[in-house]
């Protein structure tokens, strides 16, 4: 067999495995492998978007809701009350969290919804980067 | 994980399916390319258990990315390639260099039946050799590829390449001599 030829054979070689007898338990473990990161990454998106939607609506209640005239509509100021209400509640439930976690000095109350935006895009980001970083140092 | 019809599938298209998450594509693309990669692991010189969780890994990490799979060469090639690679970062972790240690005893590597059996065949190269060989011909990595991953020079690379072919070309056909270059056998 000549080099030219030999060097084919090897990878043929290389690409006929034996059968192995534990296949089906193989592509069981795996396949629960990637169902658990499946749930983790569904549990994690979840959290993102849970947080992204009280922000989103902590946004959407400090918006002033003056329509622009003298005369308030009929249930405006109702509705202003309840959302500075639901605003100071959620605010308060976070402060409370803070102070159990002891990071009690962090006022939430006093950050802007811009603020709270920029601080979870910026731990977003940061959760990425470390992502790309683990993910390249794999490979 | 089966579903029917998938097993008719080619690889690409079952990959195109993984890669919009159809796990059970997936499955099918593993069912038929597992023990390539496990096999490659083991020649590569991996105990049979950590093979296999480096498998596990070589093909999570190849579902995660399956939407970088073209189709220029062949699914179980890309995915040998990533076992390949995490293998010798494993290696790296744990600070296990390329030695240049000698061959264990020669062993059969031509069965009852006059088959080459490449498991055999490989034990008697050196760990340097079995790596750049298995790494060349069974991952398909080229030999500047080689040279990088296990940071050796290029020429001791392709020294390996050529010694280990040479004692693999040797086993298969002993009277060829050393290099035989020019031996043919039947």
């Amino acid at each position: 067999m000549s080099v030219d030829e030999f060097d084919p054979f090897i990878e043929r070689a290389f690409d006929r495995a034996p059968p192995m007898p534990d296949t089906a338990l193989f592509v069981a473990d795996l396949d629960a492998r990637l169902q658990s990161g499946a749930r983790f990454r569904a549990v994690g998106l979840g959290i993102a978007g849970a947080i992204g939607g009280v922000v989103a609506l902590r946004e959407m209640l400090t918006l002033d809701m003056d329509l622009g005239g003298a005369e308030s509509l009929p249930g405006v100021d109702a509705a202003q009350a309840a959302g500075q209400s639901v605003n100071l509640d959620v605010a308060s439930a976070l402060q409370a969290a803070l102070e159990r976690w002891g990071v009690a000095d962090l006022a939430v109350g006093g950050l802007g919804s811009m603020q709270m935006f920029w601080i979870a895009a910026a731990a977003v980001a940061a959760l990425a980067l470390a992502g790309v970083v683990r993910l390249s140092q794999d490979v | 994980m089966t579903q029917p019809g998938l097993s008719d599938r080619h690889d690409v298209e079952l990959a195109a399916l993984a890669a919009a998450s159809d796990r059970r594509a997936f499955g099918e693309l593993v069912r038929r390319h597992s023990s390539t990669v496990r096999a490659l692991l083991r020649r590569m010189g991996a105990q049979p258990s950590l093979a296999d969780d480096i498998a596990q890994d070589a093909f999570i990490l190849a579902y995660e990315r399956c939407t970088e799979f073209r189709g220029e060469g062949t699914f179980a090639a890309w995915v040998k390639r990533i076992a390949a690679r995490l293998y010798l970062k494993r290696r790296e972790k744990e600070a296990r260099y390329v030695s240049e240690d000698s061959a264990e005893d020669q062993v059969s590597s031509v069965d009852p039946l006059g088959r080459f059996d490449l498991d055999a065949a490989l034990q008697t190269l050196s760990e340097a050799e079995r790596l750049c060989v298995s790494l060349g011909h069974g991952a398909g990595m080229t030999h500047p590829e080689i040279a990088t991953a296990l940071n050796l020079p290029l020429g001791t690379v392709k020294s390996h390449v050529k010694r280990g072919l040479d004692k693999l070309r040797q086993i298969l056909n002993p009277e060829a001599g050393e290099t035989g270059r020019e031996s043919h056998v039947g």
